[in-house]
């Protein structure tokens, strides 16, 4: 298993994990347990990631937001879906990236302190095929990203992909798309 | 199990509000902007002001990614520590610093014409899109060489505004007619050379002219009496 792991730039003392699953059978049971907060880690929507980066980027404002006590949502992990979001509508963002009872893939990510990680033991819990971080491209939906973020194809000509959905995630707490 | 891909801060520039950093963040050059308080501003007011400056910053760049002028992406803006992480523009240099140069290998100011007429385009399409800059000098715009010509991309966006007044277009023109002039030795040409590009390149630059020789004189008068 791969586990794809960064130090924070926020604060080096934090540590962000991220990995990927492919062929789940049993996501509901493993969202049920980060509802219940019996595992300690965000689940997302494969599909509605464009690459590591976008979710590092994610990981650090929540992270900011959390050590800065200014968060939007009740728990570093869920500020992480929020802050991957186009959107300032929580219930918004839970359901554009978080995962569904039947999603056949997951992303997990992780933040904890440095040598406190529970990656191990949270992936154990995963019943599919874990695969590297690096192939997210391959599960990325483009239509659901230009929709998500609400890229307007002209916007395309002179800018990537990639580029605008970070900038998107950047200016969401106070431009409107 | 972590690697490494923090890197140490590189110091770039310090001004008078700003801090400006280079560093490579999981793989990728950026530039880190961190404004800091001015101690002799109320503390709450301050923080309300940088927050502005921040949000005026980051709106102005990405209107202008979203009207097809070059501009830094942006990555992260950190409201907790006033920092706007964005891209670095690899081997761009001002055009402040270009000029310079350019002058310092026996060039003369009057053959930077095709520069003058490049630089009232960008500023006659960020008009022409309702961006006011707030701030032009030629230290807020890069250059940057490509196969054929160069890219100018404009920077430092912390005093921008929305919107199409040709009064402040004109301001805009008279920031940049002054910071030129002072800094840039018997460029007087160059800048009409960039204010006839500016006219033919945008449509409403004849009326922004018209402010600008308004702004000017009020200029003088303020001069004269002050
Ligand atoms: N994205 C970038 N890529 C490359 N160089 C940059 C970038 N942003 C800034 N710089 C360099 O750093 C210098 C200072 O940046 P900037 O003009 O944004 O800050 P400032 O002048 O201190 O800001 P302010 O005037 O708002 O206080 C620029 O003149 C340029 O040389
Ligand atoms: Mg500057």
């Amino acid at each position: 298993m791969e586990i794809f792991a960064q130090n924070s730039f926020i604060n080096d003392s934090y540590i962000i994990s991220l990995v990927l699953f492919n062929n789940v059978s049993n996501s509901s049971e493993i969202r049920n347990m980060a509802i219940k907060r019996e595992i300690n880690a965000t689940l997302l929507k494969p599909q509605a990631i464009v690459d590591s980066f976008q979710v590092l980027l994610a990981a650090n404002k929540a992270l900011s937001n959390y050590l800065g006590k200014t968060m939007y949502t009740k728990s570093l992990h869920s500020e992480i879906i929020f802050s991957l979001s186009a959107s300032r509508s929580i219930t918004e963002s839970f359901k554009n990236f978080g995962v569904e009872n039947d999603a056949n893939s997951i992303l997990i990510v992780e933040i904890s302190e440095k040598d406190k990680s529970s990656i191990d033991e949270i992936c154990s819990r995963v019943r599919g095929d874990p695969v590297k971080v690096d192939s997210i491209g391959t599960f990325t939906n483009i239509p659901v990203i230009k929709q998500l973020y609400k890229i307007d194809e002209s916007e395309l000509a002179h800018s990537n992909l990639n580029d605008v959905v970070y900038s998107r995630m950047a200016a969401k707490e106070f431009v409107n798309y | 199990m972590s690697e490494s891909h923090v890197q140490e801060e590189g110091f770039l520039f310090q001004g008078a509000e700003a801090r400006v950093y280079k560093k490579t963040l999981y793989g990728k050059q950026i530039i880190i902007k961190e404004r800091f308080s001015k101690k002799y501003r109320h503390p709450v007011l301050d923080s309300h002001l940088t927050d502005q400056r921040l949000k005026s910053e980051v709106r102005a760049i990405l209107k202008c990614s979203s009207c097809g002028i070059k501009t830094p992406v942006i990555y992260m803006v950190d409201f907790n520590s006033s920092k706007i992480y964005m891209e670095y523009i690899a081997e761009s240099i001002t055009i402040r610093d270009y000029i310079e140069n350019f002058l310092k290998d026996g060039g003369n100011i009057n053959e930077l014409a095709s520069l003058g007429r490049q630089m009232g385009k960008l500023i006659g399409s960020l008009h022409a899109n309702g961006i006011i800059h707030g701030d032009l000098t030629t230290s807020n715009i890069l250059i940057k060489s490509k196969e054929s010509g160069c890219d100018l991309i404009p920077i430092d966006f912390g005093l921008s505004s929305l919107g199409r007044l040709p009064e402040d277009q004109g301001v805009d023109l008279y920031v940049l007619e002054r910071a030129m002039l002072s800094t840039h030795l018997n460029s007087e040409k160059l800048f009409e050379e960039l204010l006839d590009e500016y006219r033919l390149s945008f449509q409403g630059g004849l009326e922004a002219l018209n402010k600008l020789s308004e702004v000017r004189m009020r200029g003088r008068k303020r001069t004269m009496v002050g």
